[in-house]
């Protein structure tokens, strides 16, 4: 192994070797950020063009595309809002809300228990959650469908509510069991000694621990159903429960020739998502990073 | 360590485990067995269920739509895989000398993954409009009119211009895990490779690239099962349409099921689906797996 001087000796001679290079490198450097600048506009000018949109008049939308609005229409946010946004912002919040909490328990418990009390088969169920990963929800829905018709639950809360957390368990699954796998045995070792049950372990020792992957699932289930599309397509149809894709798309449809009335729809429906994940940015692609590395 | 027996050892069993299983037994495997049992029957919803053996899967190898959205299917992964990992890869790569600003991009270039597909379908479906879009009056402006199209209402184009807001959303995805994934790696081993007098693409073809490889392996498994799913941007911007241009194997399934209600045939193509996905997924894993093993 190399002692330091070493090291140092090498580091300044890839210094050299690259101050010899540097106005080449600046050039370089010049090319890579402008790169990056016009991945910025494209990714970035749509939502401008948006929320510009939604400021005009539909005459100046399909007269002057790029411009600012000469008149700030404020108003149709209010109306916007008026005309449904605001019912289908509560419906998806709630629906959310429930789903990601029912999720953490479910998944919190099973991932726990494979990880503390492993058993014959218990890897052959993890695996099993794990292939639940690769099958689309579209192979699932007719019969879906035609389950919550026989039970009643169709235009209910439930039809959305179980099939959130039963396409959001496998990777809340992982997630959860490799966190647990790695909490050190000496902790419930004690709490054994001390006269704890398997339930007082994992209500007070392990579930209390595990608030960093309880945020990351929450984080990376929270966006997934609050965007789904696919059940609230199938599953609903009641106004009182559709949620803000669906409910986008019927605006869309009621109000198809105000395209301005429709943009600031769309801001209104972006805005909370982006606020929180401006606020929450590192921890997202935290959830997010954590969620995509699965194996 | 103490372990429950018996009658105590099952109810902990059922308390801890129970909730998880019912839900993943009622709302995955389930319906996946019920989905593959409707697919040997013709059936409505409203008349009684008719067994018709295999005649559902020789109407799909028979049916020129399902080969049209099979194509589509494909051709939609093909493009997910050649836009969006390289893209982001390259990006991700270009993020990692940390420029000024590196941080603040990475936040924009990631926000079109975190909405949802009905506002961003809705967002170009305005920028593609043909008569007042931003797309058609850009071309205009740079001169070049005559390139215009009737983006989503045209054959030609409706499947590419779908494919591109696709590419447009999940490139941030992409940026984001490589991102990490290159931050993972020691400064150590690039500083050596540099004193080495190592070229910046020699440190990126034969260090980062070979380094996160395991990372990369994942996104393309990723990349390939969320492609055969796509189904909202389609649904949202052309329907399908027009005449089955954009049409993929979900949106099929779709429009069989809920719009035809031919829930033998939907099943059919449901149960293809997922058969195509697994294989798919089972043969690149183990062709991944093979490079992967050459990298080690």
């Amino acid at each position: 192994m190399d002692g330091t001087g070493v090291i140092l000796k090498q580091r300044q001679l890839g210094l050299k070797l690259r101050q010899k290079s540097g106005s080449r490198k600046g050039a370089v450097k010049l090319v890579l950020y402008l790169i990056l600048l016009i991945h910025l506009v494209f990714t970035g000018y749509p939502f401008v063009w948006m929320v510009i949109s939604a400021f005009k008049s539909d005459k100046e939308y399909f007269a002057n595309p790029w411009g600012l609005p000469t008149e700030w229409h404020f108003e149709n946010f209010a109306k916007a809002w008026n005309q449904g946004i605001s019912s289908y912002l509560f419906n998806s919040l709630y629906i959310t809300l429930f789903s990601v909490l029912g999720l953490l328990v479910v998944s919190t418990l099973i991932g726990y228990y494979l990880a503390a009390r492993p058993f014959r088969g218990s890897g052959l169920l993890l695996g099993m959650f794990f292939l639940g990963m690769l099958i689309p929800v579209h192979s699932t829905l007719i019969p879906l469908f035609i389950m919550a018709n026989a039970a009643g639950a169709y235009d209910t809360f439930w039809s959305l509510f179980f099939p959130y957390i039963g396409f959001n368990l496998p990777v809340a699954v992982f997630l959860s069991h490799a966190f647990f796998k790695d909490v050190p045995k000496e902790i419930e070792e004690a709490a054994v000694v001390d006269g704890c049950s398997i339930y007082q372990s994992f209500f007070r020792i392990y579930f209390p621990l595990a608030k960093p992957v309880l945020a990351t699932v929450t984080i990376v289930s929270f966006f997934s159903i609050m965007n789904d599309f696919v059940f609230p397509l199938v599953m609903v149809s009641k106004e009182a429960l559709k949620t803000l894709p669906i409910g986008l798309m019927m605006f869309k449809g009621n109000f198809s020739a105000s395209y301005s009335l429709i943009s600031a729809a769309l801001v209104i429906t972006t805005t909370p998502i982006i606020v929180m994940y401006m606020f929450l940015q590192k921890y997202v692609h935290k959830g997010v990073v954590a969620g995509a590395v699965k194996g | 360590m103490m372990r429950e027996t018996g009658v105590s050892r099952l109810t902990s069993r059922v308390f801890f485990m129970g909730p998880a299983l019912a839900v993943f037994a009622g709302i995955i495997l389930i319906p996946i067995s019920m989905s593959v049992y409707y697919s040997f029957f013709q059936w409505d919803a409203i008349s009684a269920k008719i067994f018709i053996g295999l005649e559902n899967y020789l109407r799909l190898l028979q049916d020129p739509v399902l080969w049209i959205s099979l194509k589509n299917s494909l051709l939609l992964t093909l493009g997910a895989l050649m836009i969006q990992l390289p893209a982001g890869l390259f990006l991700a790569i270009i993020l990692s000398y940390k420029l000024k600003g590196s941080n603040f991009m990475k936040t924009i270039y990631f926000t079109p993954v975190m909405l949802s597909t009905a506002v961003l379908g809705i967002l170009w479906g305005q920028i593609y409009d043909p008569n007042f879009g931003l797309l058609n009056s850009l071309l205009d402006n740079l001169g070049l009119g005559q390139l215009a199209h009737a983006w989503l209402g045209e054959q030609s184009t409706a499947l590419g211009s779908v494919i591109a807001v696709v590419a447009w959303q999940f490139i941030g995805f992409y940026i984001v895990v490589f991102y990490a994934a290159l931050q993972n790696i020691s400064d150590e081993v690039l500083e050596a490779a540099k004193v080495e007098g190592a070229s910046e693409w020699r440190i990126i073809l034969r260090i980062q690239i070979p380094l996160i490889w395991p990372i990369i392996t994942f996104t393309v498994l990723n990349c390939v099962i969320n492609s055969l799913k796509y189904f909202d941007l389609i649904y949202i911007m052309t329907g399908g349409g027009p005449n089955n241009s954009s049409e993929v194997i979900a949106s099929y399934m779709m429009k069989n099921a809920f719009k035809l209600m031919d829930y033998g045939y939907g099943s059919t193509i449901s149960s293809f689906l997922m058969l195509f996905g697994l294989l798919l997924a089972l043969i690149i894993s183990k062709g991944l797996g093979r490079v992967n093993a050459r990298f080690q």
